[in-house]
């Protein structure tokens, strides 16, 4: 009876002292991220409604003018532009970077340790290099002249060398983009495998379905919430994506390859327009935030 | 053992912060320090001809108050202006005196970046009577009429030939076109006949101001036009100067009197013509009158250059002369500085050691502002075709004195890669609406070109 009283009064206390405590614990984090992540979208978000400038009248008098860069932007040709580019950027790096990693997964599946990791490794070092590095390596990659690596090759064949970077710019990028984050998906998705059990690709095996069946019906239903978390990882990685392309064609012959985080800082920083820059960059956080929300809404489906 | 590895650890990761205060440390020494900055372009360190001015000059000035700390860019010069904008906006990262490109001068003037320096300058003999002619004070002084800052030199900008190749199409060592069509029909002659490229000039988004002066304007002041009427502030947009101008320029590359597109539109594009300048593949190199400065034994040497090269002057549209666009950098002092009289008596220092400043205007090709550099004897001998550079300056003009230039700069390079890839009425359009929505309506007039 006592014992139970006693405990009684500990659970009581214990929980209603845990949720202070828990509390308590989470400040630190929710400092920092009102710091360092929510305060800076305020900011960018209040700017966005000015004409912020680094340089003229503006930069003395802020004012604050509303929608006006928002109305801008609706005008803009080069933000269409900017806009079509970022989307065949971002659905040509998703598809390349889960279907070479699904695939490079499935390859590395079931050989020894010894071949995994030194394949492994290779690869993987593609997805490690800083972005600046990749794009300096792509860049001589797909050089224009015939001393470019793809153009050996193709020359190699007896083909005339292509200019990768100003004829195909927009494709050249896409493709250096997928090289760099393949890796990721190929280790996302080779745990997935491993973890799929065993038994159920043997019994379907066992009732006659090859191995092409096995992999649609079987395993990838099995691995959907993986394939969903990867893709909105990979998607939300890309829109950001500056490093690259602008080391590469700094954004591209007459503005190909200008996708909105190219083309917000070359209207921020070489304009000098940060107003009408954070109105792009807030452009660009609605888009991550609207993809976000739709794949979590197809998942749960 | 594994503890002690942890612990030896932590222990660097804690005295690596402690190295933040070791500089700051450094910085607050006893002597106030005046930062000098300025744009490296090349990254020649402390061999550039800038940084040995400065630095020999300081040398001598340094004394128990104050000392110069030289902050050298290494950096593009469109980033540059972009580092400076981003340092001066804040007093403690602003510097003291920055050699500036006379181009963005006025918009930040506007921005409250500078301050005036009539006062100082008032008393400053060499001011007073040692400037060569009133226009040169035109490229420090805002639109108010208020002085910012103190020229440090001019420029004028033409085309170089190579005079074997025109040589050799037939045209003569010393062809001078005077309209556009004789300079078209040149260029056309040397492709056919020569078979090397005719021409290079500045044609990319990503070259910026050189497109825009040492590209665009030479021809489109030709017409007989001007960007913007300084008193009023009024962009001409829509007129058919313009569109003259852009079809130039897209002719020249549509009839592959120009560098293959690929190449010139590359961020790279001066040195491959430079290289192809020298290789002799490339007849014509239009840019400025300090181009061939590159070639001296102190900088880039190209053996024999005086005898190869020779500069000609850029023709008006239908003849009737010809012109030249003039820059130049002054030296300015930020609103941020906190000795602004030390800080003006090491610009006088500058400008009266006339040996360094002298160098200083060799290696770099720039024109002096002061009469006894350009009496110097060594300036004389030695800076290669002084009297072209200095003919040019009797029809040269300087840029709008207007705040909204260097934005507006940005919009006739964006426009004039459009023309090269696409065509004048689409370099037009563009250029039409980017100025109409930076300026307003009621700034533009509308010549009505396009309708």
């Amino acid at each position: 009876m006592r014992n139970s009283i006693a405990a009684r009064r500990l659970t009581n206390g214990w929980r209603a002292g845990d949720m202070v405590y828990k509390t308590w614990m989470l400040w630190p984090a929710v400092i920092l991220l009102a710091i360092f992540f929510v305060w800076p979208i305020a900011m960018a978000l209040y700017y966005s409604l000015t004409n912020l400038a680094l340089s003229g009248t503006a930069a003395k008098n802020l004012q604050f003018t509303g929608l006006t860069n928002y109305a801008k932007m609706l005008k803009d040709s080069n933000m269409l532009k900017s806009v079509r580019a970022t989307l065949f950027f971002l659905i040509g790096s998703v598809l390349g970077q889960t279907v070479l990693g699904f695939f490079m997964a499935c390859l590395m599946k079931d050989k020894n340790t010894g071949f995994r990791r030194i394949t492994g490794s290779c690869i993987l070092m593609g997805w490690v290099m800083p972005e600046v590095v990749a794009a300096i390596c792509m860049y001589a990659f797909f050089y224009s002249k015939d001393s470019g690596t793809v153009n050996r090759i193709i020359g190699f064949f007896g083909a005339a060398p292509v200019a990768w970077l100003y004829n195909h710019a927009l494709l050249s990028v896409t493709i250096a983009n997928i090289w760099h984050g393949a890796a990721y998906s190929m280790m996302v998705f080779q745990a997935a495998l491993d973890n799929v059990p065993a038994d159920t690709t043997e019994s379907a095996m066992l009732d006659g379905a090859n191995r092409w069946h096995t992999l649609i019906y079987i395993i990838i239903p099995q691995i959907k919430g993986t394939i969903f978390s990867n893709t909105m990882l990979i998607t939300l990685k890309t829109i950001g994506v500056f490093d690259l392309i602008f080391t590469m064609t700094g954004g591209g012959p007459a503005g190909k390859t200008q996708t909105l985080p190219v083309y917000m800082y070359l209207q921020a920083f070489k304009s000098f327009q940060l107003g009408y820059g954070s109105a792009i960059s807030v452009v660009l956080l609605t888009l991550g935030i609207a993809l976000s929300v739709l794949y979590t809404r197809v998942y749960r489906e | 053992m594994k503890k002690y590895l942890v612990l030896l650890l932590a222990l660097c990761m804690v005295f690596s912060l402690c190295a933040f205060s070791t500089v700051a440390e450094a910085a607050g020494a006893e002597k106030q320090q005046i930062i000098v900055a300025f744009n490296d372009a090349s990254d020649t360190g402390e061999n550039g001809f800038t940084y040995k001015w400065i630095k020999n000059v300081a040398d001598k000035w340094n004394n128990d108050e104050y000392e110069i700390v030289i902050q050298d860019e290494p950096v593009s010069d469109s980033d540059f202006t972009t580092k400076m904008h981003l340092q001066l906006s804040d007093a403690s990262t602003a510097p003291d005196i920055i050699l500036y490109d006379g181009f963005q001068l006025q918009s930040d003037i506007s921005a409250g970046y500078f301050i005036a320096l009539d006062d100082l300058a008032k008393n400053w003999d060499g001011w007073n009577n040692g400037y060569i002619s009133e226009y040169t004070k035109g490229i420090g002084t805002g639109i108010d009429g208020v002085l910012y800052g103190i020229p440090a030199f001019t420029d004028t900008r033409c085309i170089w030939i190579n005079k074997d190749i025109f040589d050799q199409a037939g045209l003569g060592k010393d062809w001078q076109p005077t309209t556009w069509a004789e300079l078209m029909d040149g260029l056309t002659t040397v492709k056919d006949k020569a078979g090397v490229i005719p021409i290079y000039l500045p044609s990319s988004e990503g070259e910026g101001e050189k497109t825009t002066m040492q590209g665009f304007l030479m021809y489109y002041y030709g017409t007989g036009e001007r960007l913007v009427d300084d008193a009023t502030g009024i962009w001409n947009i829509n007129t058919q100067g313009l569109y003259d101008s852009f079809a130039l320029y897209h002719d020249i590359y549509a009839n592959g009197l120009g560098m293959p597109e690929a190449e010139i539109l590359d961020s790279h594009a001066r040195n491959t013509a430079t290289e192809y300048f020298q290789a002799g593949e490339l007849a014509a190199y239009q840019y400025g009158t300090w181009y061939a400065s590159k070639f001296l034994p102190q900088n880039s040497p190209w053996e024999g250059f005086e005898d190869i090269i020779a500069p000609i002057k850029v023709p008006m549209q239908n003849g009737g002369g010809f012109i030249s666009l003039s820059g130049g950098s002054c030296m300015a002092i930020s609103t941020a500085c906190e000795c602004p009289e030390a800080a003006f008596s090491f610009i006088e220092a500058l400008f009266e050691d006339v040996d360094s400043y002298v160098d200083y205007l060799i290696g770099g090709g720039n024109l002096s502002v002061v009469p006894s550099a350009s009496e110097n004897e060594k300036y004389v001998s030695e800076f290669p075709f002084l009297k072209e550079a200095i003919e040019y300056l009797e029809f040269s003009y300087f840029r709008p004195a207007n705040e909204n230039y260097a934005t507006v700069s940005t919009f006739i390079s964006t426009a004039v890669e459009k023309a090269v890839t696409g065509s004048a009425e689409e370099a037009l359009a563009y250029y039409n609406q980017a100025v109409t929505d930076l300026v307003g309506a009621d700034f533009v007039n509308d010549g009505g070109c396009l309708k």
